[in-house]
C-alpha cells in the first residue's frame, strides 16, 4: 500500500515536522517556524495526495501494462530519491538558519536531482538491466568519477589540514612524519605480499580516510594552534603600536624582547632570526653603511660615487631603495625615524613614531629597506634621520624637501 | 556537405532483448545526433569544411578591417589640425588602442588564418585538415572573442592603455573602467582560437601530405604558413600568461605587477615582448609566402633559391625569439635609446606594407580559385595604385613627425611646437590624415570590386594565371572533397611539371605544354576514388566556442556567469566527445563518378 | 592557356617582393631626412642637436640613413629595371632554374656585411651614451601623472660652492651649460620616458626602479621636450623643458630658490592671495616657508589628496615660464619669442627675469584656476575615486570666484 514515493514523502513530512518543533521551541524565530511548518505541511498534503492517487503504482492490478517497459521489472533500489531529500531539507534549514549551507543543499539538491534523472531515463532505455547500467555509466561516469575523487580527496585532505593546524609546529613535522612512514609500511606490506585482495586494500585505504576525517573533524571543531604573524620588523613595529597590551604582555612571557623592535638592537623573532640574508635585484641603489668606526654614511653608487653626495636627499612619496651595509663588529639593524603619525588604538587617537627597519643583520652583512617618506622632514623638529639602535653615534640625517 | 555512407545495420554494445533500440553509430542515446544540412545557414554554422571555415575567417577578419579602418580614420581626423576636437583624450587613448588590437589580433591574423585554411590542405593534396571540428572551433572562438572584446565599447568604455598595455598603467587605480578588462579577456578567448589553429595546421603539414610530398617539395605558402604555425604555438602560451598575470591582477587583487609589493613593472614588459616579436612574424611570414607564390608563376619560374628562402623563413622562426629587448632600448635595461625609436609608424608601415599588400595580391590571386571569377583587373588597378600611395601618404609623414619630436599616442598636438616654415608638424599630420582617406577610398574600391563587379565578371577559367602548385589541380571553386584522387607528388611546383615537359637537350631548355589544366583536371575526375569519406559536420564547435565570452562577462560582472559559461563548456565537450561519428542521412547526395548514385556504402576506414 | 598570360601587368606590378618593401621605407625615410630640415625651429626636432649625446646619435642616424638610403636606391633601381626588362611580351617559358648557391650565398652575405658595418658604429655610440662617471651634477627626476618633478639633492657638485640645501621644482629642469649632469629617475605612478630630443635620447621611467641619463646642452637655452611612454589621459600634456645657464647664471638660480620665504605686505592684494592660497591650494602645492597664522610652517600633505603623493612645488613658480606640467606657458607669445631665440650671450638675463605681470599668460592662469580638468584631461571627478581610495590623479576643482582668482595671481606673482 505504500508505494516508494508516498513513503519518500511521509518521511520528509515527518522529519520536517521534527525539525520545526525542535526550531520552534528551541531557537524561536518567526520566519524559520513559519518557513519549516510550510515545508511540513507541503509535504505531508503531498504525501496524501500520493496515498490518494496511488502514485501510479505499477503493480495495481492492470494485465495491461505488462508490455510497458518499465512495467517489466521494479526500479532497484535507489539512494538519489533519498540524497535529493536530504539535499532539500538542508536547503530549507539553511535558509533559516545558517545561509552557506544552503550552497551545499543546493549543490546536493542538484547532484541528486541529475543522477536520479539519469537513471530513471536510462532504464527506460530497454528492456535489459546491464544494458542499461553500461548505458547509464556511458554517460555519468565521465563525471562521478573525476567530481567524486575531487571531492573525496578533498575532503580527506582537507581533514588534514585541520589536523595539521591544530597541532603544535613541532607536533605537525612529528605527525606528518609518523603518517608517511605508516604509509611507507603499509606499503611495502602489500608490495610483498603478491596475493592481497582489492577489498583488503580498499579497506585500508578507507580506513586511513575515515581516520583521518574524523580527526579533521575533531580538531577543526577544536580550533587552529594559536599562530602569531611575525615575520617582519614592520609587523612587529605595528603590534608594539596598535596592540599595546598584549605586546606587554609578550613581553613578560618572554616572547619577546620589550620596546620598539626599531629601537631595540636586540634580536626579535621570526622577523630576525630567519630573514633571508640576501638582498633582490633592484637598479640603482643608495647605500647607508655602519663602519668599523660606528658611524653612518651615505653614498650614491656608480657614476655619482665621483660627485661625493654625503647627504641623503629623498623626494616625496617616493619609493626609494637603500641597503644596509654592517661593517661593524656586532649584530645591527638600520631603522629609519620619519617623524609620528597619528594612529588609533583602542578606539582613541594616538601619536606614534612612524619608523621602519631592517632585520637584526650579522657583522659584513647587507640588508634592503625601501623607504617611502610622505611627509617633509622640515615637518618635524627632529627631521628624518637614519639611525643605529644601541649605537648613539650612528644617527645620519634624511633630508626630504 | 559530406558524402555520407550509411552505416551497417549493426550495434555497438551488447545483444539486444526484443525490445532494446539498438545504440548504432548514427544516434547516441537517441538525442546526440550529427547535423545533416548541406545548404542554408545551418551548413554554415555546423560547418567542419575547411574551404567554408576559411571563407568565414576571410569574411570576418575584412569586416574588422574595416571596423579597425574607421578608428584610424578617427584618430587621424582628430590629428589633421591643432589642439583637434573630434576625440576627447580619453576617447582617443580607446581609439589607438582598439585600433591596434583589433587590426593585430582580429584582422591580418585571422586574415593569415583564412589563407592557411583554405589552401594548406589543398597545397598538400589533403581533403581537409587533421582536427576538422577543431578548425570550426578556432573560427567560432575567434568570432565570439572578437565581439566580446568590441562589446566594451558600449559596456563602460573600451581599453585605453596601449596595445601593448603597459604596467602599472593597466592595472585598476590608472585604468578603472572594464575597458582593460575587456581586452585581456577578449584577447585571451582569441589566442585559444589562434593555439588550437596551430596545433591542427601544424598536424596537418606534417601528417597529411600526399603521397611523395617531401617537405622540401612543399609549396612555398605552407612552409611559410607552418612556421607561422610554430611561432603561434610557443607565443601564445606566453601572452596567456601575461594575460592571466594581468585579469589576476585587475580582478583579484593580485600584486604581481604592483610596485608597492615588490613587483617590477618590467615583467609586463618582457612578458609582453617575448610573445610581441614573434608575433610580428607571424604576421608577416604568411603574406610572405603568399607574395613568394605569386611571384614565380607571374614570372614563369620557380621561386628562386626556394631552399634558401625555407630556411629563411624558419630561421626567422627561431631567431625572431631572442631579439625581444630591441622593443625595450628605452626601458632601463642598460645601453641607451636611440632618437630613431621616436619614429615608431616604421612598424606600421612594415606591417602594412609587408603584411596587408601580400594579403590582398593573395586575394587576388586566389579569388579565382575560392569564387570561380576572378576580380576585374581594372577595378584592381585602381584599388592597388590608392592603396600605395594612401598608404605612403600616411606612414611616410609619420616618420618626419616623428624626427621632428612628435611621439607617438599624443591625442593632440600644438600649434607653439609645430616648427616653423611650411614643412612643420601641421602640414605632414595634414598629410598623413589626407593619405588616410585616399587608403580608406582605396579599400572601398576592393570592397566594391569583390561585391558588386564580382557579380557581373565572367565565370573564370580553370587557370587562369597559368599556375604551378597543387591547389590548382581542382575544379573551381574545389569540390567539397577537394581532389577526386588523392594525388601523388613528383616534384617541387607539381602542377607546372604536369602541364609541361622539358624537350630540350643538355644546357638548352625548351618547355613545352603537355597537357592543359582543364584535360588534367578531366583526367582526376575519371580516375576518382570510389570511397571518399568525409568529416560530418557538427553541433559543438560553436556551441562550446559560445560559453567562452560567457565565462569571460562573469569574470567581470559576477561568478555565476562563470558557472553558466563553464557548464556550456563542459556540455560541449560531453556532446563532441559522445556524438556520433556520422549522420544518419544527409540531404545531399553527389553523384560520383559514373553516374549512379553509389555514395551510400560503408566505407574502408 | 596563354590568353591567362596577358593579364599580367597588373600582376608585375602587384608582385613587389615584401622584402624588397624595405627599400621602399629607406627611400621614403631618406627622403624624410631631407624634407625634415625644413621645419625650421620645432621645438623637439631630432636633426637639431643641441649637446654631446643628441650629437652622437645624430651622427649615427645620419650614417645609417644614408646607408639605407643607397642601399635603397640601389634596389629599387634594379627593381623597377627588371620589371621593365622583363615585362611580359609573349616570350616563351624561360629555363626553369632553380637558384644559383653563388648568388644566393653572395645576396646573404652582402647586407650581413653591411649591417656588421652599421653596427660598429651603432656599438661605439651606444657604450659613449652610455658613459656617465663624468658626470659632475646629479639631478632626481620623478614622473607622476602629468608632470614633471626635479629636486636636486644636497651635494657638493654643480657650483663651486655646491648646492646646501635641496630645491625642488617642477616643470623646467635647469642645469648648468657646458656640464654633464646625472638624472636619476623614477616615478610615482606608471611609465613615463624622459625625452628631451635636443639633448639625448630617451629613457624610461619606472615606478621602483631608479634609472640615469646623462644630460649636456652645449650652450645657454631652453630645450623642450615631453613625456615618450603612454601614461593615461594626458600623455599628450605631459611636457617639460630643460634650461642651460651659464656658470654664473645657474649660481644666481641657485641663490634665489634658496632664498627665505618673504611674506606679502600686510593689506595687499597679494596678502588676500596668501590666505586664498592657504585655504584652497596648500592643501597638496608646497611653498617653502609659508606660515599660518600661528605661526608654525605650513606642511602640504599631498599624500592624502592626490594618490601618488605629491603635487608640484610652487615656490619660486614666478621663475620658471611654463605651468601645469609645461603644458602652457607662463609667458605670453611676445615674451616667449623673445626667450626661446634669444642667443646664447642674452639667455640667462632673459630667463632669470621669470615672470612679470607685464607678460604673465593671465588668460591661460586664469583658466586653469578657474577649472583645471576642464583645461587638462585629468582624473578628477570626485564622485568616481573608488578605484584611488578616494584620492586624485590629477587637479581638481576648486570653485575659485574670479576675486579668489585675482588674489592668487597677486601672490603667485610674488613667488620669485
Amino acid at each position: 500500500m505504500f508505494t516508494t514515493g508516498s513513503k519518500f514523502l511521509i518521511g520528509a513530512a515527518v522529519i520536517s515536522l521534527v525539525a520545526t518543533l525542535v526550531y520552534g521551541i528551541g531557537q524561536g524565530g518567526v520566519m524559520g517556524t513559519i518557513g519549516l511548518t510550510s515545508a511540513t505541511v507541503a509535504r505531508a498534503g503531498l504525501a496524501a495526495l500520493n496515498l490518494f492517487l496511488r502514485d501510479s503504482n505499477v503493480f495495481a492490478d492492470d494485465a495491461q501494462l505488462d508490455t510497458s517497459s518499465a512495467a517489466q521489472h521494479a526500479p532497484g533500489a535507489s539512494v538519489w530519491p533519498l540524497a535529493f531529500a536530504v539535499g532539500a531539507i538542508v536547503v530549507t534549514v539553511g535558509l533559516v538558519t545558517f545561509q552557506p549551507i544552503v550552497i551545499i543543499g543546493l549543490v546536493l539538491v542538484l547532484a541528486a536531482g541529475a543522477e536520479w534523472a539519469v537513471q530513471a531515463w536510462s532504464e527506460r532505455a530497454s528492456g535489459t538491466v546491464a544494458h542499461n547500467a553500461s548505458v547509464r555509466s556511458k554517460l555519468s561516469n565521465p563525471l562521478e568519477y573525476p567530481i567524486g575523487s575531487a571531492i573525496a580527496i578533498g575532503i580527506v585532505v582537507y581533514g588534514f589540514s585541520r589536523v595539521m593546524l591544530w597541532l603544535s609546529k613541532t607536533n605537525t613535522v612529528i605527525a606528518f612524519g609518523v603518517l608517511a612512514s605508516i604509509v611507507l609500511a603499509i606499503a611495502f606490506v602489500f608490495a610483498a605480499r603478491r596475493n592481497v585482495g582489492k577489498g583488503v586494500i580498499g579497506g585500508a585505504l578507507g580506513a586511513g580516510a575515515v581516520a583521518i576525517i574524523v580527526a579533521g573533524f575533531v580538531t577543526g571543531i577544536d580550533g587552529e594552534r594559536d599562530i602569531p604573524v611575525f615575520e617582519t620588523t614592520a609587523l612587529w613595529q605595528s603590534e608594539a603600536i596598535l596592540h599595546p597590551e598584549e605586546f606587554a604582555e609578550g613581553t613578560e612571557k618572554g616572547k619577546h624582547p620589550a620596546g620598539l623592535i626599531c629601537e631595540s638592537p636586540e634580536e626579535f623573532p621570526e622577523a630576525d632570526e630567519d630573514a633571508s640574508q640576501t638582498v633582490g635585484n633592484k637598479s640603482n641603489t643608495v647605500n647607508v653603511t655602519l663602519g668599523a668606526d660606528d658611524t653612518l654614511t651615505y653614498r650614491v653608487p656608480g657614476p655619482t660615487a665621483s660627485v661625493g653626495i654625503e647627504v641623503p636627499t629623498f623626494a616625496r612619496s617616493n619609493a626609494t631603495n637603500v641597503i644596509f651595509f654592517n661593517r661593524s663588529d656586532e649584530h645591527r639593524r638600520l631603522s629609519v625615524s620619519l617623524g609620528t603619525e597619528e594612529v588609533e588604538v583602542d578606539g582613541e587617537t594616538v601619536t606614534a613614531p612612524n619608523q621602519l627597519c631592517t632585520t637584526l643583520i650579522e657583522p659584513g652583512a647587507e640588508q634592503l629597506i625601501t623607504v617611502i617618506a610622505r611627509q617633509p622632514s622640515f615637518a618635524f623638529d627632529d627631521g628624518f634621520f637614519f639611525f643605529v639602535p644601541g649605537v648613539d653615534d650612528a644617527r645620519l640625517e634624511l633630508v626630504v624637501p | 556537405m559530406a558524402i555520407i555512407e550509411r552505416p551497417a545495420d549493426t550495434t555497438t554494445t551488447v545483444a539486444p532483448v526484443e525490445e532494446a533500440a539498438p545504440v548504432t553509430a548514427t544516434s547516441s542515446y537517441g538525442y546526440l545526433r550529427r547535423p545533416v544540412e548541406s545548404t542554408g545557414w545551418r551548413s554554415w554554422a555546423f560547418t567542419v569544411d575547411h574551404k567554408k571555415i576559411g571563407i568565414m575567417y576571410g569574411v570576418v577578419a575584412m569586416f574588422f578591417f574595416i571596423v579597425g579602418g574607421l578608428e584610424a580614420g578617427l584618430i587621424r581626423l582628430q590629428l589633421a589640425g591643432p589642439e583637434g576636437t573630434v576625440l576627447s583624450a580619453d576617447k582617443y587613448n580607446q581609439m589607438f588602442t582598439m585600433h591596434a588590437t583589433t587590426m593585430v589580433f582580429l584582422f591580418v591574423m585571422p586574415m593569415a588564418a583564412a589563407f592557411a585554411n583554405y589552401f594548406i590542405p589543398l597545397q598538400i593534396g589533403a581533403r581537409d585538415v587533421a582536427f576538422p571540428r577543431m578548425n570550426a572551433l578556432s573560427f567560432w572562438v575567434f568570432l565570439f572573442g572578437g565581439i566580446f572584446l568590441n562589446t566594451s565599447w558600449f559596456l563602460g568604455g573600451a581599453a585605453d592603455g596601449g596595445w601593448f598595455m603597459y604596467a602599472p598603467n593597466s592595472d585598476v587605480p590608472f585604468s578603472p573602467t572594464n575597458g582593460v578588462d575587456f581586452w585581456a579577456l577578449g584577447l585571451q578567448i582569441t589566442g585559444i582560437a589562434s593555439l588550437v589553429g596551430a596545433i591542427n595546421l601544424i598536424t596537418t603539414v606534417l601528417n597529411m601530405r600526399a603521397p611523395g610530398m617531401s617537405l622540401m617539395k612543399m609549396p612555398i605558402f605552407t612552409w611559410m604558413a607552418f612556421v607561422t604555425q610554430m611561432l603561434l604555438l610557443f607565443a601564445i602560451p606566453v601572452i596567456t600568461v601575461a594575460l592571466f598575470l594581468l585579469m589576476f591582477q585587475r580582478s583579484y587583487d593580485a600584486t604581481f605587477f604592483s610596485v608597492e609589493a615588490g613587483a617590477d613593472p618590467l615583467l609586463w614588459q618582457h612578458l609582453f615582448w617575448i610573445f610581441g616579436h614573434p608575433e610580428v612574424y607571424i604576421i608577416v611570414l604568411p603574406s610572405f609566402g603568399i607574395v613568394s607564390e605569386v611571384l614565380p608563376v607571374f614570372s614563369k619560374k620557380p621561386l628562386f633559391g626556394y631552399t634558401f628562402v625555407v630556411f629563411s623563413g624558419a630561421a626567422i622562426g627561431f631567431v625572431g625569439w631572442g631579439v625581444w629587448a630591441h622593443h625595450m632600448f628605452a626601458s632601463g635595461l642598460g645601453p641607451v635609446s636611440v632618437a630613431v625609436f621616436s619614429v615608431a609608424p616604421l612598424a606600421i608601415d612594415v606591417i602594412f606594407g609587408g603584411a596587408v599588400l601580400g594579403l590582398f595580391a593573395g586575394m587576388y590571386y586566389w579569388w579565382p580559385k575560392v569564387f570561380g571569377k576572378t576580380l576585374s583587373e581594372s577595378w584592381g588597378k585602381w584599388n592597388f595604385w590608392l592603396m600605395i600611395i594612401g598608404m605612403n601618404l600616411t606612414f611616410g609623414p609619420m616618420h618626419i613627425i616623428g624626427l621632428q619630436g612628435q611621439p607617438r599616442r599624443m591625442y593632440q598636438w600644438t600649434e607653439n611646437r609645430a616648427g616653423e616654415g611650411f614643412f612643420n608638424l601641421g602640414m605632414w599630420n595634414l598629410v598623413a590624415t589626407i593619405g588616410t582617406f585616399v587608403l580608406i577610398v582605396g579599400v572601398a574600391l576592393f570592397f566594391i570590386n569583390a561585391i558588386w563587379i564580382h557579380r557581373r565578371q565572367p565565370v573564370a577559367p580553370l587557370d587562369p594565371w597559368d599556375a604551378r602548385t597543387l591547389e590548382w589541380l581542382t575544379t573551381n571553386p574545389p569540390k567539397p572533397h577537394n581532389f577526386d584522387r588523392t594525388p601523388t607528388v613528383h616534384a617541387l611546383d607539381e602542377v607546372f611539371h604536369r602541364k609541361y615537359e622539358d624537350v630540350g637537350e643538355g644546357d638548352s631548355h625548351e618547355y613545352v605544354q603537355r597537357s592543359t589544366l582543364d584535360e588534367l583536371v578531366l583526367e582526376e575526375e575519371a580516375q576518382a576514388d570510389a570511397h571518399i569519406h568525409l568529416p560530418a559536420p557538427s553541433y559543438w564547435p560553436i556551441v562550446l566556442a559560445f560559453g567562452l565570452p560567457i565565462m569571460a562577462y562573469g569574470v567581470i560582472y559576477t561568478t555565476w556567469l562563470i558557472v553558466l559559461g563553464a557548464a556550456i563548456v563542459v556540455a560541449a565537450l560531453f556532446g563532441w566527445a559522445l556524438e556520433p561519428a556520422d549522420a544518419e542521412d544527409a540531404d545531399f547526395d553527389p553523384p560520383a563518378a559514373g553516374g549512379e548514385s553509389t555514395s551510400k556504402e560503408l566505407a574502408n576506414v | 592557356m596563354r590568353d591567362a598570360m596577358t593579364t599580367t601587368s597588373v600582376e608585375s606590378v602587384n608582385s613587389l617582393s615584401t622584402r624588397l618593401r624595405s627599400a621602399k621605407v629607406a627611400a621614403v625615410a631618406g627622403l624624410g631626412v631631407l624634407l625634415a630640415g625644413c621645419a625650421q625651429n620645432a621645438a623637439q626636432d631630432t636633426f637639431a642637436p643641441e649637446g654631446e649625446n643628441a650629437e652622437r646619435i645624430d651622427g649615427l642616424t645620419r650614417l645609417v640613413f644614408s646607408i639605407a638610403g643607397v642601399v635603397g636606391v640601389i634596389t629599387f633601381s634594379l627593381i623597377g629595371w627588371t620589371v621593365w626588362r622583363y615585362r611580359d611580351r609573349g616570350q616563351p617559358i624561360p629555363e626553369q632554374s632553380e637558384g644559383r648557391k653563388s648568388l644566393e650565398i653572395g645576396l646573404t652575405i652582402l647586407p650581413a656585411l653591411i649591417l656588421v658595418g652599421v653596427a660598429v658604429p651603432t656599438v661605439q655610440t651606444l657604450s659613449a651614451l652610455n658613459k656617465t662617471s663624468d658626470t659632475e651634477c646629479v639631478v632626481n627626476v620623478t614622473g607622476q601623472q602629468w608632470w614633471w618633478e626635479f629636486d636636486y639633492p644636497v651635494q657638493p657638485g654643480c657650483l663651486p660652492g655646491g648646492i646646501t640645501e635641496p630645491i625642488v621644482t617642477s616643470g623646467q629642469m635647469v642645469i648648468p651649460a657646458d656640464t654633464n649632469v646625472l638624472i636619476r629617475g623614477t616615478s610615482r605612478d606608471v611609465i613615463h620616458s624622459f625625452w628631451i630630443p635636443k639633448l639625448n635620447g630617451k629613457r624610461d621611467m619606472v615606478p621602483g626602479r631608479v634609472h640615469t641619463l646623462r644630460m649636456q646642452a652645449n650652450q645657454p637655452g631652453i630645450y623642450a621636450g615631453q613625456c615618450a611612454e603612454f601614461c593615461g589621459l594626458s600623455h599628450a600634456n605631459m611636457r617639460m623643458e630643460v634650461v642651460a645657464l651659464s656658470d654664473a647664471g645657474f649660481q644666481t638660480w641657485v641663490d634665489n630658490q634658496l632664498e627665505a620665504y618673504t611674506p606679502p605686505e600686510e593689506g595687499t592684494l597679494a596678502a588676500e592671495g596668501e590666505q586664498t592660497f592657504i585655504a584652497n591650494c596648500s592643501r597638496c602645492h608646497q611653498v617653502n616657508g609659508i606660515l599660518d597664522t600661528n605661526g608654525t610652517p605650513i606642511v602640504s600633505r599631498p599624500d592624502t589628496q592626490v594618490y601618488p603623493g605629491a603635487a608640484p612645488n610652487l615656490t619660486n613658480l614666478m621663475t620658471r615660464n611654463t605651468f601645469a606640467g609645461a603644458m602652457w606657458d607662463l609667458i605670453d607669445d611676445q615674451r616667449r619669442e623673445e626667450v626661446w631665440e634669444a642667443s646664447p650671450e642674452e639667455f640667462d638675463e632673459l630667463y632669470l627675469a621669470g615672470v612679470e605681470d607685464e607678460w604673465l599668460n593671465a588668460v591661460r592662469l586664469r583658466a586653469w584656476l578657474r577649472n583645471s580638468p576642464a583645461e587638462k584631461a585629468m582624473y578628477a571627478d570626485p564622485t568616481q575615486l573608488e578605484p584611488t581610495d578616494g584620492r586624485y590623479r590629477g587637479m581638481p576643482y576648486l570653485a575659485l570666484s574670479e576675486d579668489q582668482i585675482d588674489q592668487l595671481i597677486a601672490y603667485l606673482l610674488e613667488r620669485k
